[in-house]
């Protein structure tokens, strides 16, 4: 279900995805399309950030296989791979007395030869994802005295820095408040705007996914119940279908985006 | 730190190194040194210093060097402070292989059939044996830092097993130079040594030259450090490589010398910061300056017992641990 | 369960007649009974009722007053790996023993057996403390890395104190090295009282127990007295490993297993496992017993060496199964 004239980047064909001994999605297929925000959404333990990882080649294909620009993940080295796709996880870690700077600094990995120090590329990138991110004046600070939403901009300025065509970003807004979460979706939306990146995103909230995303996928159990536009797909019948609650979907003031209300969880009988 | 402060290391562990040179049976003052340093002292000085002292500080310095950069070579793979050298079972390995050699290479006299040069390749392969099966044995899809420290420690506890039967089992004499050896001493010391821990350190320099950035990148969690094209896996199974390899050339030479692998990464890091670059420097420059002052107050304060120098790294080493830890509040790697 | 039950006793009782039946000389069946229940003068009889009988005694004790510290530390600690020996706790026992003998040569049995459970409460709370600095909280990892650091200081501390005191050099050689035999046996009746001293206790708060493997903050809403309990069931843990050590010298790996042994037969509630792992401390320490007779024939091994051989495959296969419920 994918635009036809938009070209995919990231092809998943039939692939098959899970831990130790179970799986987590099967004969999964799924392409992401190139210069566009796609939002993955689902209820818990659907497959979403699952999903994601395998997309990036940090999780094994059981089954089926993963294509970047039509090579199979698994045959780009480290750091050729890291120069297409970076990724953001859900519980990223440092020292807590690095600093904003140095973390930043790390996501030019990819980029740096070997014994070289930083290069006049390099510390542009930086300065530019500080920028980007609202975080200079912050730069000399170590990471343990940061706020929460400070902290998360500055894995972002780390993942900008990073310069990859391609992002990845696992629930970025989880411990945010409205204002910070609103400052990231603001932000994924300029680099795809304006930056031309393709950018994946693993979304709780449906609203902030109306609100950022040109596409949505919804998954549920492992498989993917619909794939299309925001409009067409955050519908109250499908939305019912995948999330078991009963909404009501309004028109945003001011634009043409779905604003969902949700009303109330399915009674077990009604649900699918 | 301030410069003064940076500075002190690298000048503290020379003049440790001079007075180790000095100090021993006889007293021998500066001048004299260097005199027999340049060939011009007296014959008996020479003899002296050549063949005795030199050997036996450069040896002191060099394991103590290996040991601290393979202390902090497993601290950042494992991304634990608290991490060391003696927990892999190398160190107890390395005592199973240096009794495995004597028992096969002695006739019914009780004495060694084969040249005791020997004995640094028994340890080395024992520490290997070892080393290999905790390895083996923790690696399920990857490697857990729990399962590898108590796999390290359960091996640990089977080769000292091993070990305290073996030393009851053959005759006394041997029991004790195992003992000795095991303690962890130093003076033993000849040039023959001086070398294999000089090519062990030639072989590790250009590996560890290529880890420091990716050991840099290894402070990140893993999959952050994935995404921004670490190899993960084999910058921990290469560190854990060399470290296992530094650890079990020390330990063949001067025994079961503990806490330097501890101590001297994270002073380094008080110093010189976490940069793995300028660390693994400090570390090495006071592993070095630790072990030479170990054994000079050996030599100097306890003589004529031979306290194993071991035991002295062991108890200054851990209370200036703790201190360190209280002072920090909370150590990292 | 049941059959966990029957077949631990049945075990322990075997290796109990094993542990008469065999050594240097065998005897039949026959003789041993008759050793056992006859008042006779015979070389058979003196061998087995005062040379095999008390050490098998001790090794019964022993065992099961380190399975149950094992157990008790393993959960207040609420760590799988916890246990006398990995942590410190033993060799924080024996070096106050070396320091008593070196200080004070003539001290009687109970002295000694005090001051070896103060040293290992000591170690324990040394332990833990490192831990928790190094860390900001007590990880399994942390505790493992600290206990082994702790144990390492302790025992360099021990090399010095022998090197330093010759005269006690052999006597503590002797008693390091850890047998069941040739021990005094006014000793044992100092641990029988101290093991079911700790085993009142451990069964009086049983419930308890069970309730501090939440967290913290839930048994307390639960009205548990977190801090008190555990520090309460670590100083009986300290005590019946320190009489152990005092008695039998440091023993490893008894405490880790036997806790681990009895939560693969099912148990989950202290009820059953406090039970279940004295049963299994009292079947390890008798084998060990048995196998420290014969691995160095006619040399008696130690009952420490014996025991890291025995406990190492057990705890190799315990993790490689996945069954140290590890996190």
């Amino acid at each position: 279900m994918s635009e036809s004239h938009v070209p995919p980047v990231i092809t998943v064909e039939s692939a098959s995805v899970g831990y130790g001994e179970a799986l987590v999605f099967r004969d999964l297929s799924l392409t992401i399309p190139k210069g566009q925000v796609t939002a993955l959404c689902g209820p818990n333990g659907c497959g979403k950030s699952t999903a994601l990882k395998a997309m990036r080649g940090l999780l094994p294909t059981r089954a089926g296989q993963i294509l970047l620009d039509q090579t199979p993940i698994g045959g780009w080295g480290a750091k050729a791979l890291a120069r297409q796709i970076a990724i953001l996880g859900q519980s990223p870690s440092a020292p807590q007395e690095m600093r904003v700077r140095d973390l930043v600094a790390l996501g030019r990995y990819s980029h740096r030869a070997a014994f070289r120090t930083l290069s006049q590329e390099d510390s542009a990138a930086i300065e530019t994802a500080l920028e980007a991110t609202d975080m200079a004046a912050l730069s000399e600070r170590p990471l343990g005295a940061l706020s929460g939403g400070q902290l998360q901009r500055a894995w972002l300025a780390m993942v900008v820095a990073q310069e990859a065509p391609v992002i990845f970003l696992d629930e970025p807004t989880n411990h945010l408040d409205i204002a910070h979460a609103l400052n990231v979706l603001d932000l994924v939306r300029h680099l795809s705007q304006t930056g031309g990146k393709t950018v994946v995103i693993v979304l709780h909230d449906l609203n902030m996914a109306a609100r950022v995303a040109d596409r949505v996928v919804l998954f549920r159990d492992g498989r993917i119940a619909a794939d299309g536009a925001v409009a067409d797909v955050l519908t109250e019948a499908r939305i019912s279908a995948v999330f078991d609650i009963a909404c009501q979907v309004l028109t945003r003031p001011g634009s043409a985006l779905p604003l969902i209300v949700p009303l109330g969880p399915l009674p077990q009988a009604r649900r699918g | 730190m301030t410069l003064t402060a940076k500075a002190a290391a690298p000048v503290g562990v020379l003049l440790i190194a001079l007075f180790a040179v000095a100090i021993g049976s006889s007293f021998m003052p500066l001048d004299r040194v260097i005199a027999a340093l340049l060939g011009a002292g007296s014959r008996a000085d020479g003899v002296i210093l050549w063949n005795i002292r030199l050997p036996r500080v450069l040896l002191a310095a060099l394991s103590g060097a290996a040991l601290a950069v393979a202390g902090l070579l497993l601290q950042r793979a494992t991304r634990n402070p608290l991490a060391a050298p003696s927990v892999l079972g190398i160190v107890d390995g390395a005592a199973v292989g240096v009794l495995v050699f004597f028992l096969i290479f002695s006739n019914e006299a009780n004495a060694l059939v084969v040249s005791v040069h020997w004995q640094p390749l028994a340890a080395i392969g024992g520490a290997l044996v070892f080393a290999t099966t905790v390895g083996v044995l923790a690696w399920q899809d990857a490697v857990s830092p729990l399962r590898l420290l108590l796999y390290g420690v359960a091996m640990a506890a089977f080769a000292n097993a091993i070990v305290t039967l073996m030393l009851i089992a053959g005759p006394a004499f041997r029991a004790c130079l195992a003992l000795i050896w095991l303690a962890g001493s130093v003076h033993t010391a000849d040039w023959r040594e001086v070398g294999l821990l000089s090519l062990a350190w030639c072989l590790a320099l250009p590996v560890l030259a290529v880890l420091i950035r990716p050991l840099d990148q290894l402070r990140l969690d893993d999959q952050s450090a994935q995404s921004t094209g670490l190899n993960v896996a084999r910058t921990r199974a290469a560190a854990l490589l060399v470290s296992v390899l530094m650890t079990a050339a020390a330990v063949s030479v001067v025994g079961g010398i503990g806490f330097v692998g501890l101590i001297a990464p994270h002073a380094a890091r008080l110093l010189y910061g976490s940069g793995a670059g300028p660390q693994m420097a400090g570390a090495a420059c006071l592993g070095a300056g630790m072990v030479m002052a170990s054994d000079l107050l050996v030599r100097a304060a306890f003589q004529p017992l031979e306290v194993p120098a071991g035991a002295v790294t062991a108890l200054i080493g851990a209370p200036y641990f703790l201190t360190l830890l209280i002072r920090e509040g909370h150590a990292h790697v | 369960m049941r059959v966990a039950w029957l077949g631990g006793i049945c075990a322990c009782l075997a290796l109990a007649g094993l542990g008469l039946h065999l050594g240097v000389r065998v005897y039949a069946p026959g003789q041993v009974w008759a050793a056992l229940t006859q008042d006779g003068r015979d070389t058979a009889s003196i061998i087995i009722r005062d040379l095999r009988v008390p050490r098998m005694a001790l090794a019964i004790v022993v065992g099961a007053a380190l399975g149950l510290a094992g157990l008790l530390m393993q959960s207040v600690t609420r760590n799988p790996i916890a246990e006398p020996g990995l942590l410190g706790v033993n060799a924080g026992a024996a070096f106050a023993v070396v320091v008593l003998i070196t200080l004070a040569p003539g001290a009687s049995f109970v002295t000694l057996a005090l001051v070896a459970a103060f040293g290992a409460l000591t170690a324990a709370v040394l332990v833990f403390g490192l831990a928790y600095a190094a860390g900001g909280r007590v990880s399994p990892v942390q505790v493992l890395l600290a206990g082994v650091t702790v144990a390492a200081l302790l025992v360099a501390g021990l090399q010095v104190l022998i090197i330093l005191n010759e005269a006690v050099l052999e006597e503590l050689l002797f008693w390091l090295s850890g047998s069941f035999a040739d021990r005094p046996v006014t000793g044992l009746w100092l641990a029988i009282g101290a093991l079911t001293l700790g085993v009142a206790l451990a069964l009086a708060f049983s419930g308890a127990l069970d309730v501090l493997q939440t967290d913290a903050a839930t048994a307390t809403s639960l009205g548990v007295p977190v801090l008190r309990l555990r520090f309460g069931m670590l100083a009986v843990a300290a005590l019946l490993a320190g009489v152990s050590v005092a008695l039998a010298g440091p023993v490893a790996f008894l405490g880790l297993v036997a806790p681990h042994l009895a939560r693969l037969c099912g148990a989950v509630r202290h009820r059953d496992l406090i039970p279940l792992s004295l049963i299994f401390g009292v079947a390890l320490g008798l084998a060990a017993d048995l196998v420290a007779r014969f691995i160095l024939f006619p040399t008696e091994a130690p009952i420490s060496a014996v025991m890291a051989l025995l406990g190492v495959p057990l705890l190799v296969t315990l993790l490689r199964r996945n069954r140290l419920l590890l996190a």
